[in-house]
């Protein structure tokens, strides 16, 4: 016990870079779920055959890409990803230019479960809209998302919280974050107290956000 | 000059869907200030009617003019604006949950962006809810959510409600209050109403006319006759159970 204290002391200031890696990581994949994710999980769900809005040439890509990032093994696709990162960040190589594969599965994650919530919104609330003349972005704006947004914050916890758990793959392009602490540290260190209490954070932080999502949803919702 | 044009005129109007025909060559007049009721049996085309007169059904053949103007003839935007100027009932309130009943009201207006405070505070107490403005739906009974979508159809004084089997959903007494609203309603904004229902009850009690609909087709338009009116206003559940079962 004494031993694993002692540890963790001499390992304070790593440990708080790490999370604040993940949280860096986390923060803008997210910021990329809500601002990118939603736009697209709506545009999926008015766009698919049978939708307010079909299109089928909106809808194959956009769902072609969803699934796409979705299925791509992450570590694979972190790869795949390494020229445009290049491209864009001069480098491949750290927490930042890390941040850019999530940000896509984070879009493509949220993409869907926004898709599955207004799915999920009764028929209704569609009909009466469209017997208010309410345009399009009327119908999204003040009908379907007011009426799924507990839902959506729901969903987005959920979404948070697999980003989390993608993002300890990212140590590879030195992303750093828990993850890769408790994998550097600790496993290859043979510390293994070490690697059991990184986890240990990263699990409050998953508790810790799952019931803060799950106290806003609530507060969100009406029904 | 307003009261000599319908409200509404189909001529010869048809809708199908692939092979099945939802309505065979309808020739109907509504009037302006009537209560018309719309009957038939499930499948047989009132949803399809009402959908017509909302300009959200295209006929596959013939004419409709609602407020004048042939839906057919206008922008998908221009069509948009006519339905803002017809109310509608559903069976199922189709409310906002996360919506307060003032929010709800007031949601046909801030669509045209406009706002009336004064006449949502009117409409609230004319439906008789003038205390629950500010609750959610999810804690009001059938009757009263029924109330908040009355008034969210009047809020944009509209000259024509169309209202799919809207005390299908409620008890007897709720049925006639609600019923009783909607006579209210025509009699004191003059509002053309167009009343889907399978109730025949509910037809006898306000409509002044009844159109028959079977498998697509109009069987009949004939006038209520003053006898259905006189059904005496049971005072109580009891007086009902006591009617219906003889007891
Ligand atoms: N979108 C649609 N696609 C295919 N068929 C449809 C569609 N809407 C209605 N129909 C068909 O058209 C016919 C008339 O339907 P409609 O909904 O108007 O009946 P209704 O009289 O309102 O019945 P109910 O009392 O059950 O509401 C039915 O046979 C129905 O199956
Ligand atoms: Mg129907």
């Amino acid at each position: 016990m004494n031993d694993l204290l002692e540890s963790f002391a001499a390992n304070a200031d790593e440990i708080g870079i790490a999370l604040a890696e993940t949280g860096f990581m986390l923060a803008f994949s997210l910021a990329a779920a809500v601002l990118i994710g939603l736009p697209l999980g709506v545009m999926i769900f008015l766009t698919r055959p049978g939708g307010a809005q079909q299109s089928t040439p909106l809808w194959s890509v956009a769902n072609l890409y969803v699934t796409v990032v979705r299925s791509f093994p992450f570590l694979l696709f972190v790869v795949f990803l390494i020229p445009l990162t290049r491209a864009l960040y001069g480098t491949t190589f750290g927490t930042g230019a890390a941040t850019f594969p999530l940000c896509f599965v984070g879009v493509a994650i949220y993409a869907r479960l926004v898709e599955q919530i207004l799915l999920e919104v009764p028929p209704g609330i569609l009909q009466a809209a469209r017997s208010m003349g309410a345009s399009s972005a009327q119908t999204v704006v003040s009908f379907l998302l007011v009426e799924a947004r507990s839902g959506l914050v729901y969903a987005l916890t959920s979404a948070a919280i697999s980003l989390i758990s993608y993002s300890t793959v990212l140590g590879i392009v030195g992303g750093g974050g828990l993850g890769d602490f408790a994998l550097r540290y600790g496993y290859q260190e043979y510390d293994y107290g070490l690697m059991y209490s990184t986890i240990v954070i990263v699990i409050v932080c998953v508790l810790l956000l799952q019931t803060a999502g799950e106290k806003v949803s609530a507060a969100l919702d009406r029904r | 000059m307003l009261q000599a044009t319908p409200v509404a005129l189909l001529d010869g109007v048809t809708v199908t869907y692939g092979q099945a025909t939802a309505l065979d060559s309808i020739d109907l007049t509504i009037d302006r200030g009537e209560i018309i009721g719309i009957i038939g049996e499930s499948g047989a085309g009132k949803s399809t009617l009402l959908n017509v007169l909302d300009a959200v059904e295209t006929p596959s053949a013939g004419r409709v003019l609602v407020e004048g103007t042939d839906p057919t003839e206008l922008s998908a935007r221009e069509r948009r604006l006519l339905r803002r100027r017809i109310g509608m009932v559903f069976q199922g309130f189709n409310l906002l949950s996360n919506r307060t009943v003032r929010q709800n009201i007031a949601l046909p207006l801030k669509l045209q962006r406009r706002r009336d405070p004064a006449l949502i505070a009117e409409l609230l107490d004319y439906v008789g809810l003038g205390d629950y403005a500010d609750r959610y739906p999810a804690q009001l009974s059938g009757g009263q959510l029924q109330r908040v979508a009355i008034a969210r159809a009047l809020v944009t004084r509209p000259g024509l409600v169309l209202c799919d089997e809207p005390t299908s959903a409620l008890d007897t007494r709720t049925t006639e209050d609600i019923l009783t609203l909607l006579a209210d309603t025509r009699r004191d904004f003059g509002t053309t109403i167009v009343l889907v229902t399978h109730e025949l009850d509910a037809v006898g009690a306000i409509c002044d006319r009844a159109a028959v609909l079977e498998n697509g087709s109009l069987m009949s338009v004939f006038p209520i006759a003053p006898s259905a009116r006189e059904r005496p206003r049971e005072t109580s559940y009891l007086a009902h159970a006591r009617r219906v079962l003889g007891a």
